[in-house]
């Protein structure tokens, strides 16, 4: 790694100001199991890094009728994973990490971290998305909510202006009759997903169709993208076999992956259509159970 | 580039440090610290040969900053054995043969440590899953596994 | 029993190289080649050498112009006018620091002109392609072997007349499989760090299998003499092959001479990957013929092995590739050609079961497409083929102590072969194999102290698989002492008596060997020394719990301790046993064998498998379910420690199987690191059941055998036949990926892609 000087900010006011100052030559960190290899790979060399981590409260995971799930930007993996709060109401987020990574990784690596690496084949975004967080993103010049759907441009980048830190995401509450999963395929066992689906389906039990729903994309584009088509195939319709077959089909043409060691785009595209089918008919067996 | 101050706890034992911002937790218990129980294998948090425990939590020290480290405590290999006596996950690993060349060994202790201090009574598929973050290229996996499910108390 | 070093290992206190400091020690690093093949026109290190914290700089021009290679003497330390590969070494550099050692790579300026790269070994051996070795014909071999083009090594095995074979068999099979790099990818990196004394005396620790090549691979290299030069091995985490030769040693030497200070060089995981050698890809095309009832009557295979910008072990790998091509069976009429080729890439190197993995996956495949046209049991065409005790090898050795049938039965039996199963896409797949222990030399000392305890000085490293814990069980079980009291030295070959390595499963046999016979060395001067003090015959003497007594009268014994206090102190001599162990050669067809490197072996291993899998046909995965793994290794001397080494021999073989293929692009490799090269973790590893089997080998030390190789060459004909007899279709490409299991379900024509 190149040198650089080091910053531990007391609190997220501090980091803005600090993060002002430096601009681009300044990183943030959190756990920093992402930033660090790019660091050592000497593909990013910050001048000044600003270690947040030991910022108190900013790893809270609360609830709030209002608000939904507000997970705090320094909560990490592991945090998330195993609270119970999460556990109880959005399980699947609970599912889903753990299959990230490896125990150590999850236990400094951050959702923040995680969101503001933008690694579109991450696993954390795809359902979040699916769920409609939106994120708080704070600066010395104010702050500004975005849709989290938005918040990612290209390969790891987001709209994150050079002063501006992510400091909160917030999940709006999980509608009646709602359910959700992310599946991904990979090739072993806790590596990151050769593609990745994330489902979250409405369901109106009344007229038994599905009201409202989202597939969101892993791995499938520069950014977690929503396969929109798919879902409008799908949205106040039956769900059944045939439909499930076709919507997934949709979203494998939707998909935009390219062939890599993770597989051919092809193979990819097969991968996708398969998850999705699984991941509807999930979703749409918890929405109902619920 | 200035030096920064670092305080922490190492198996017990208070340290006052200046490091260079850019070491790893890694570096700093094998090089400067002479600690060399701790290894590193691949140095982009794949293999947990550097696993420590940071305040009781498993993680890889060779993604961590030392000056992360900072007013925390620190449980490497060597400090794992009370004066005199070893843990019996050492134990453990010892009379089941899980240990062959031994680079793993000490990253695949503590995680096993993290693992039974949280969860004494593991399932396998638990321990499984509890351990995918350290490779081994000897073993083969089966008398790791084993040697942890012995230890349940 | 445990092994000897488990607390050590257990509580961090054992010492690898990269653990290894010295005061004044500096880092070395490594500058290696960008081009797959290029001439080097200039190397400018100046702005190198002026960068503060740079102590030395040193291109081939500073390094004495050999050629070594083990195997052909082909390749300089540091590229002199040429560069072979992406990774070759061009120069090193010794700073006070790692981070400066890197910063000084960059400012190194090479000026290169670039030829034309060859990166497929079946274009490198047409007659036009661009020659890679121009000097070929004049490189020195240690065998007499038939070289060309760049083709640097042509095996070839014969015996009877395959054409005529083919011609009265019933029916044909022509295949053709290829199969990719794997890396041994040993937690523990290359590392060494050396020092030079002013009498230009050179010592060396190192992470090595084989420090007494590393020795005489040094003195040939940098023309130092063998009693000047001391390798020290600490504790090696891992080598599975890939520690046998020089690495970095010969860096750390010289820049430790320029310098006058310690020099350690560590390689990083990237490096390792991109500079060490790997096990060689191979394409390998198999046709046999056979009888209506499944005998085969005829095989030719056709080897191609692509051994990278410079030899290394590749005639080595073939060779040992070649005898084994046609499989542990029976056949009258054999042709196998095996070719070792020079391609611009990554220079490949020894690994575990080195040539046999990527044969056995040919011959142990097709013997299942052949039982599977002639409507056969897999296992029953192998039992109706496999060879026996006094049966030929392919290169007319006889053989001994074959325990093939008993690992086959064992494995079939303990998996329930036979029975059906009723789950959809499950299946059952068998594969088995033969390998052998390498020969060459070993020598051991004992030496009983004046307290009756012993020290083992033997020059063989224990890299894990538990050697030194064998030997000293062979040593107490010999001289009638506790296990506890044995200690057994780090191998120094200033020190500890000469030994091959610890290589080609060659320890247990050879080492034993030597052990036993100085353990028994010195039980004979115990019995002698005690007859005086016992006044009896030492015929009449015998060793039980430490005490040296006529036989059936132990209440008046000696015990050892006095008798060697006495042998030191008084009369006789400190007792020191030898042991020499060099296996001769065993005699083999010579008119049917040419070119081969190693045409016989001491002693040979045989082992059988079988794996269970379940096919997802949505995605093409995999799921390994179970495997049985049958080993006939003679005599298992620690049973715990014979275990594991099989478990991780298969674990290696599930990867080799399904995961691990280190990719090339025009010469560079695409993923050196663990992320993008899979190695299996604990949750890809499936309950691994051992047995072992065979009778006690007749001239191997208690009978045993050699163990640690041949569980890698296993795994992936059981998984590729499980797979076949799960959903039907036939992977002839290794790794076995789930995209290709995918669409060789899915669409029949996309099969063999």
């Amino acid at each position: 790694m190149r040198n650089f000087e080091y910053f531990r900010p007391d609190t997220i006011e501090e980091a803005c100001f600090l993060l002002s100052k430096y601009k681009e030559k300044a990183k943030v960190i959190a756990g920093g199991q992402s930033l660090l290899i790019l660091m050592k790979e000497r593909l990013v060399n910050p001048s000044y890094l600003i270690d947040i981590k030991e910022i108190p409260d900013l790893d809270y995971i609360s609830y709030d009728p209002e608000e939904g799930l507000r997970i705090g930007v320094l909560a990490t993996h592991r945090q998330i994973e195993t609270s119970n709060l999460i556990q109880e109401r959005f399980n699947f987020l609970s599912e889903m990490e753990k299959k990230v990574a490896s125990v150590q990784i999850r236990n400094m690596g951050t959702l923040g971290g995680n969101l503001c690496h933008a690694d579109p084949c991450g696993d954390l975004a795809p359902p979040l998305i699916g769920m409609g967080a939106r994120v708080k993103i704070v600066s010395s010049r104010g702050e500004r909510s975005v849709l989290l759907e938005g918040f990612f441009t290209d390969y790891f980048e987001t709209v994150l202006e050079a002063d501006e830190i992510l400091a909160k995401i917030q999940i709006p509450d999980i509608s009646p009759h709602t359910g959700g999963i992310y599946l991904k395929h990979n090739l072993r066992e806790a590596d990151p997903a050769v593609v990745g689906v994330a489902a979250v389906i409405t369901a109106d039990p009344l007229r038994g169709i599905c009201q409202d729903l989202k597939i969101v994309l892993s791995a499938c584009a520069s950014t977690p993208m929503r396969a929109r088509r798919a879902e409008g195939a799908l949205k106040e319709k039956q769900v059944e076999g045939n439909r499930i077959k076709e919507v997934s089909q949709i979203a494998s043409e939707e998909a935009n992956p390219i062939s890599d060691l993770g597989g051919s785009e092809r193979y990819k595209r097969a991968m996708v259509k398969i998850l999705t089918e699984e991941a509807i008919k999930q979703a749409w067996d918890r929405a109902r159970s619920i | 580039m200035s030096k920064k101050s670092l305080q922490l706890t190492i198996n017990g034992e208070p340290y006052e440090l200046t490091v260079e911002p850019r070491t790893t937790l890694a570096e700093l218990l094998r090089e400067e610290l002479h600690l060399t129980g701790t290894k590193e294998g691949c140095g982009i948090g794949m293999c947990g040969a550097c696993t420590v425990l940071l305040d009781g939590k498993a993680i890889k020290s060779c993604l961590v900053l030392a000056l992360k480290a900072n007013g925390k405590e620190i449980t490497t290999i060597e400090g794992l054995a009370a004066k005199g006596d070893i843990h019996p996950l050492q134990k453990a690993f010892i009379d089941h043969g899980a240990i062959q060349c031994g680079y793993c060994t000490p990253g695949m202790i503590l995680s096993a440590k993290a693992l039974l201090d949280e969860n004494p009574h593991p399932t396998e598929e638990e321990v499984r899953m509890a351990m995918a973050g350290n490779l081994c290229r000897c073993t083969g996996y089966v008398k790791i596994l084993e040697a942890i499910l012995s230890v349940r108390p | 029993m445990p092994r000897v070093d488990g607390l050590d290992k257990a509580t961090g206190r054992a010492v690898y190289s990269p653990d290894m400091e010295l005061p004044h020690m500096l880092h070395g690093k490594i500058l290696t080649s960008t081009y797959p093949h290029a001439r080097i026109l200039n190397i400018d290190v100046s702005k190198a050498e002026r960068l503060t914290g740079v102590k030395a700089v040193i291109t081939a021009r500073d390094t004495p112009d050999v050629a070594w290679g083990f195997m052909i003497k082909d390749q300089p330390l540091l590229a002199r006018d040429k560069v072979r590969y992406i990774g070759e070494p061009l120069a090193v550099v010794a700073a006070s620091g790692k981070d400066v050692a890197e910063e000084a790579l960059d400012l190194i300026e090479v000026e290169y002109e670039e030829l034309k790269a060859t990166f497929d070994p079946e274009e490198a051996m047409k007659p036009d392609a661009p020659l890679i070795h121009e000097g070929l014909e004049a490189y020195t071999t240690f065998w007499p072997s038939i070289r060309y083009g760049n083709v640097c090594s042509h095996v070839k095995i014969s015996r009877g007349d395959v054409e005529k074979g083919f011609k009265e068999a019933f029916r044909i099979f022509e295949d053709r499989f290829t199969t990719q790099m794997q890396h041994q990818c040993y937690l523990e990196t290359h590392a060494s760090l050396a020092t030079v004394d002013l009498g230009g005396k050179v010592t060396v620790w190192t992470s090595s299998q084989a420090p007494f090549s590393i020795r005489s691979e040094l003195a040939e290299t940098l023309r130092i003499p063998l009693n000047k030069i001391r390798v020290i091995a600490t504790q090696t985490g891992g080598g599975f092959g890939g520690k046998t030769d020089i690495s970095v040693e010969p860096y750390c030497v010289l820049l430790a001479q320029k310098t006058n200070r310690p020099v350690k060089i560590t390689l990083s995981r990237k490096e390792e990957f991109t500079i060490s050698g790997p096990r060689h890809a191979s394409i390998i095309e198999l046709k046999t013929g056979v009888k209506r009832d499944g005998t085969i009557i005829s095989r030719q295979a056709k080897l191609i092995y692509d051994t990278g910008g410079y030899a290394g072990p590749g005639p080595g790998v073939a060779s040992l590739g070649s005898t084994y091509a046609v499989g542990p069976y029976r056949i009258p009429n054999i042709k196998v050609d095996a070719y070792c080729v020079y391609t611009n890439k990554t220079n490949c190197g020894w690994m575990r079961c080195p040539g046999v993995v990527q044969t056995n996956f040919a011959s142990e495949s097709q013997m299942d497409i052949i039982a599977k046209d002639l409507g056969k049991d897999p296992l029953d065409l192998r039992l109706r083929n496999a060879v026996e005790d006094g049966d030929l090898s392919p290169t007319g050795q006889v053989l001994h102590n074959v325990g093939l049938k008993a690992s086959l039965q064992k494995a079939a039996q303990q998996s329930g072969w036979g029975k059906k199963t009723k789950e959809k896409n499950r299946g059952k797949g068998i594969s088995c194999v033969q390998y052998e222990s390498l020969g060459m030399a070993s020598s051991a000392l004992v030496k009983v102290n004046e307290d009756g305890t012993i020290n083992l000085v033997i020059g063989a490293v224990d890299i894990g698989q538990g050697s030194s814990t064998i030997l000293a069980q062979m040593v107490a079980e010999e001289l009638g002492v506790p296990f506890e009291e044995i200690s057994v030295s780090t191998v120094d070959t200033e020190i500890t008596p000469f030994d091959t390595g610890t290589i080609g499963d060659r320890v247990t046999y050879n080492m034993g060997n030597a052990v036993r016979m100085a353990a028994a060395d010195c039980r004979q001067q115990l019995l002698y020394l005690a007859s005086s003090m016992l006044e009896a015959n030492p015929a009449d003497l015998k060793i039980s719990d430490k005490l040296i007594h006529a036989k059936g009268v132990p209440e008046k014994g000696v015990p050892i301790s006095e008798v060697s206090m006495a042998g030191h102190y008084f009369k006789g001599g400190p007792i020191t046993g030898r042991g020499v162990f060099f296996a001769e050669p065993p005699a083999y067809d010579q008119k049917g064998v040419e070119g081969h490197a190693f045409p016989s072996a001491p002693i040979h291993t045989f082992a059988a498998q079988v794996a269970e899998v379940e096919v997802n046909p949505k995605n093409g995965k995999v799921r390994i379910l179970r495997i049985i793994s049958a080993h006939d290794l003679g005599f298992a001397i620690n049973p715990m420690l014979a275990e594991g080494q099989i478990e991780g021999a298969v674990a290696m073989g599930i990867g080799y199987a399904m995961t691990e293929r280190l990719v090339e692009d025009k010469g560079n490799i695409v993923n050196p690191n663990f992320s993008d090269y899979k190695i299996p973790n604990i949750l890809d590893v499936p309950k691994i059941e051992v047995f072992l089997v065979g009778e006690k080998a007749k001239d191997g030390p208690f009978g045993a055998k050699g163990l640690g190789n041949p569980g890698v060459a296993l795994p992936a004909p059981a998984i590729a036949n499980a797979i076949e007899d799960a959903v039907g279709i036939r992977i002839k490409d290794l790794p076995i990926t789930p995209e290709k299991v995918f669409f060789a379900k899915i669409s029949p024509d996309e099969r063999g892609r």
